[in-house]
């Protein structure tokens, strides 16, 4: 289980640093809400992170207000989502968010975190085709 | 581009246009489902049943009408299932809603889970 430091952030310390070895397994997590207004955002990217741990080949697609999650890009003294699928990112998760919700909320790869691809729903039914599992994160 | 081979069920708990985008967003997802060649049910409950009233029209508030995506989802196969008890609930009679829709109990529900690879709630 991943710890979180004093204000739910990750800390140096209690980041993930071994994965197991591919147990050959796909999740695909879904997530439709936005940092901040809720918790999805972060139970998202710490159950990605999590599955990656166990050996998952894991996939996350940002979808509606979900898309705003790659933009929070800079470090912050509180709770952040953003570093969170930065770490997943860099763990191995693949990530996208829809093209017409990041359109529609002026949202370009400019704005977001690097290896976020914004993709069209087709994206998603890529990921869709090859899951186990999918999970939706929303409220 | 490969077809989808998969049986999706959406699950709408939202009601229209008040709450995000949740119906629209569902319904689109939906019928990108059909149109890559999946299955898909939309299986409305809670407040989800409000898409299925007649009439909607949301010009006044600058958006498209959920009725038009949905009338694409029938025409590209899509099922639409709704639970009984949440329209009963909400004083909706039948003449409110459009017809293309088939109510169901919640008993019913399991198995329409298990009919499908996957469930995705919206």
């Amino acid at each position: 289980m991943l710890n979180s430091g004093s204000q739910g952030n990750p800390t140096p310390s209690t980041r993930p640093k071994k994965m197991k070895k591919d147990m050959g397994k796909t999740l695909t997590i879904l997530l439709l809400r936005g940092p901040y207004i809720s918790e999805y955002a972060d139970l998202a990217a710490n159950m990605a992170l999590k599955a990656r741990k166990m050996g998952y080949k894991v996939n996350m697609f940002l979808y509606l207000d979900g898309a705003w999650l790659p933009h929070v890009k800079t470090d912050k003294e509180y709770s952040n989502a953003g570093e969170w699928l930065r770490w997943a990112i860099k763990k191995g998760v693949t990530v996208k968010a829809c093209h017409r919700c990041s359109e529609a909320r002026d949202l370009t790869e400019d704005d977001i975190i690097p290896g976020v691809e914004i993709s069209g729903l087709y994206g998603f039914l890529d990921m869709l085709a090859e899951s186990d599992k999918v999970i939706t994160f929303t409220g | 581009m490969a077809s989808l081979n998969k049986k999706v069920l959406i699950s709408l708990v939202h009601g229209t246009y008040g709450h995000q985008d949740d119906g629209f967003g569902a319904v689109q997802l939906a019928n990108a489902i059909l149109a890559r060649g999946g299955e898909c049910t939309l299986f409305l409950r809670s407040d989800g049943v409000y898409i299925l009233v007649k009439g909607q029209d949301p010009n006044d508030l600058g958006l498209p009408s959920n009725l038009d995506e949905l009338a694409d989802f029938i025409e590209l196969g899509g099922v639409i299932k709704a639970d009984r008890a949440a329209v009963k609930e909400r004083g909706l009679l039948a003449t409110d809603l459009i017809e293309d829709h088939e109510l169901i109990e919640w008993d019913d529900v399991l198995g329409l889970l298990e009919e499908h690879d996957f469930c995705l709630t919206f």
